[in-house]
């Protein structure tokens, strides 16, 4: 796990301080534990937490949370460690109840645990099922961030778009702004905090209250170790999540999804190629899989490159890597060769993971140069560039009579809906029969979903879009995607409205661009956090004592980002005249795919 | 919403009921376009059982251009027709139903007539 402290902020710290409140919590139950998981939390806290550590606390067995009974296991502690919502307390009391059933012994304890906080909705849910007496603590695991890499951190929260924009349930945004200021305490107060879009302020405001509760003479002793705080509220820009992303991470995420890191692969390209990697297990032999982040140097080099270069970088790699080994027959003398062997290890790991990313390169490559693909990306760039975004798209109609996949179909109507600031109502109802009378009436409440979030609408009188397309340059004609000069290398011909607008905070400044902000629906937050004199003076010697310090800002996008944003950012940090170096916190990371999935309800049958 | 109501409905009846409650919702909040595609789909229900008793096999709450393929598929063209008269099909998804559907039973004579 070093890899996460070699940023330029350490995240390893959040890190120790889960692990830290994991040992605390356990420790207040003496005896054998069996935790019986959330399925929603395994994932997550696996990044912190890995089951060898949870066993020398004393934990003996795991188990997925579901109503029924429970095995039976001898231990001394039962616990429920869950998030805090209504139907895991039903499934709760349900085990608790038939536990009472069968007689269970007066020495068992059960314990609940919620992550990150207690609910009071989910107590009361115990109380009114009877069981609120049978556990004998309840308590919480204040757990809101969980580091994937050095610089990104999630808050891992899946249905959060879906909560705050279709349902109006703003309870989120406590958790997000706790977890904000368990931030501030580890890294120091925001000094300037930025924003745009609905929940920006509100999340800002949050902070400020809770910060003012706990009395300003608590703050975090300690210098800033950021510059700036910026909240991007994801319906500042609904159409990069339904765009298709081109960076190797986004591929992989597009076509096989990467979830907590890591991503599984159809296992048989494998087998062959990378004996020496972490053999498939016997069970299911036909996945692998692949842990994706920079404690693989290759990966790390691959992961944000637009597609059509990693072909080169792995070439280049294994020239490399050859040359590498041929040194071996001009090392003359024996210290020489004990370099060589030294170097060894390393090598063989390199070569190990170049087998690895070109078999993965190769299932992709598969995938993008199919027909089916490119025809839909060529559809995707024609509406971007606002091309015929006014009528029925006949491409999109035929898409829906060959019964493609309907999160294809949503992401083209999202896109166009967003390309053409909102679609002609008799477009837009074009649309809505072709896809009931196609996949069937089921699918009306999705589609009120995405009416209700913004991502489907009708037009407006003006056509905003089209100015912040030219305003902001969103669209490139000429994008290199082997050396990129630009952030629309991410899209190919497209740079993230998002990270565009990130880009120019930092420069010129927004003050220059407030047209266009205003066409961008949600409040704007500009404001600076007071912090005691003697810090910000702290802050600034620093500063003088090493010249090449640069400014750090954390990016916090509400609502999810995708690893094309991200492999945006980190574009813009590595550039020799970035005025700020960018790390990247979100509620959750998206993608086309996984963004409209959530936002979908299909109705079953129960006739 | 009375939309997700109906899907827990065990009855038919009940289904059609809640959903024929549902497009005077969607009147009074002026969504047309929603009430259209509710009155079709309580339309589409009674069709569909009455195929379902005539054919003997499940056809409810399948979508309608699936509808249209199984009368497609059963050469029931003239049912079609009535249907696609019924529910405005718009000629290119007819189109496309009918050259999908044709080639997946190998009905070379009808593909060749479009």
């Amino acid at each position: 796990m070093a890899h996460l402290s070699a940023g330029k902020i350490n995240f390893s710290l959040l890190r120790e301080l889960a692990r830290k409140d994991i040992v605390s919590l356990l420790e207040k139950f003496s005896g054998t534990k069996a935790i019986f998981w959330d399925e929603q939390l395994t994932g997550p806290i696996g990044l912190v937490a890995e089951y060898s550590f949870l066993k020398e606390l004393d934990v003996v067995k795991m188990f997925q949370l579901k109503p029924g009974r429970l095995p039976s296991i001898s231990v001394k502690n039962t616990l429920f460690i869950t998030r805090p919502e209504v139907e895991l307390m039903d499934c709760i009391a349900d085990n608790l109840h038939n536990e009472e059933n069968q007689g269970y012994s007066a020495s068992k304890e059960y314990q609940l645990i919620f992550v990150s906080r207690r609910s009071a909705v989910c107590e009361q849910r115990l109380k009114d099922k009877g069981v609120y007496g049978t556990l004998t603590n309840i308590d919480e695991l204040p757990i809101d961030f969980f580091p994937l890499d050095n610089d990104v951190i999630s808050m891992e929260l899946d249905n959060i778009f879906k909560d705050l924009y279709v349902d109006c349930e703003t309870s989120p945004l406590h958790q997000i702004a706790h977890g904000l200021m368990s931030l501030q305490s580890l890294y120091g107060i925001f000094p300037n905090v930025v924003g745009k879009g609905r929940y920006a302020r509100n999340v800002f405001e949050l902070m400020t209250r809770m910060r003012r509760d706990i009395g300003v003479d608590c703050d975090p002793p300690m210098s800033p170790l950021f510059d700036t705080l910026m909240i991007i509220d994801r319906t500042v820009d609904l159409i990069t999540p339904v765009v298709t992303q081109l960076t190797y991470e986004g591929l992989i995420d597009e076509f096989y999804g990467i979830k907590h890191n890591t991503a599984k692969l159809p296992g048989e390209k494998f087998q062959a190629s990378s004996p020496g990697a972490q053999s498939p297990r016997a069970d299911d032999s036909s996945v692998k899989s692949v842990v994706l982040n920079s404690a693989e140097e290759l990966y790390a080099d691959l992961r944000d490159k637009n597609f059509s270069a990693v072909g080169t970088a792995l070439s280049r790699k294994a020239k490399a890597i050859s040359a590498q080994y041929e040194e071996r027959h001009e090392a003359k003398t024996v210290s020489e060769l004990k370099q060589f062997v030294a170097k060894l290890p390393q090598m063989q790991a390199t070569k190990q993971s170049l087998a690895l990313h070109t078999s993965v390169a190769e299932l992709i490559k598969e995938i993008t140069i199919s027909e089916d693909f490119q025809e839909a990306l060529q559809v995707e760039q024609d509406l971007l560039n606002g091309i015929d975004t006014d009528k029925v798209c006949p491409y999109i109609e035929d898409f829906i009579c060959k019964q493609e996949p309907l999160t294809k179909i949503l992401r083209l109507i999202c896109l166009q809906s967003a390309a053409n600031s909102g679609l002609k109502p008799r477009v837009l109802e074009h649309y809505k029969r072709e896809i009931i009378h196609a996949y069937g009436f089921q699918h009306m409440i999705t589609l009120h979903n995405l009416e209700a979030c913004g991502l489907l609408r009708l037009q407006q009188s003006n056509r905003p879009f089209t100015v912040i397309r030219r305003a902001l340059n969103l669209t490139v004609d000429d994008v290199n995607e082997i050396t990129p000069t630009d952030i629309s290398y991410v899209h190919s011909i497209y740079a993230p409205l998002s990270v565009r607008l990130i880009q120019w905070a930092a420069k010129p400044g927004w003050k220059q661009i407030s047209d266009v902000l205003n066409l961008i629906p949600g409040h704007l937050v500009q404001e600076t956090q007071p912090i005691s004199i003697d810090l910000r003076r702290n802050s600034k010697n620093n500063v003088h004592s090493s010249i090449e310090e640069t400014k750090v800002t954390l990016v916090f996008f509400l609502g999810g980002c995708t690893y094309a944003e991200i492999s945006a950012l980190r574009f813009l940090s590595k550039r020799e005249d970035a005025p700020t170096d960018y790390l990247i916190a979100t509620t959750n990371i998206i993608n086309g795919e996984s963004f409209l999935t959530s936002l979908s309800e299909t109705l079953t049958n129960s006739l | 919403l009375s939309v997700k109501d109906s899907y827990r409905a065990q009855k038919l009846e009940n289904r059609s009921a809640m959903l024929t409650s549902a497009v005077k919702q969607y009147r009074q909040a002026k969504a047309e376009i929603a009430a259209c595609l509710t009155e079709d789909q309580v339309k589409l229900l009674k069709i569909q059982s009455g195929y379902e008793t005539k054919f003997g096999c499940p056809v409810i709450d399948v979508s309608l251009n699936d509808t249209l393929k199984l009368l497609m598929r059963r050469r029931d063209l003239k049912e079609t027709e009535e249907m696609v008269k019924k529910f405005k099909v718009p000629e290119r998804r007819l189109w496309w139903l009918k050259v999908t559907t044709f080639a997946e039973i190998g009905d070379w004579i009808e593909l060749e007539k479009l």
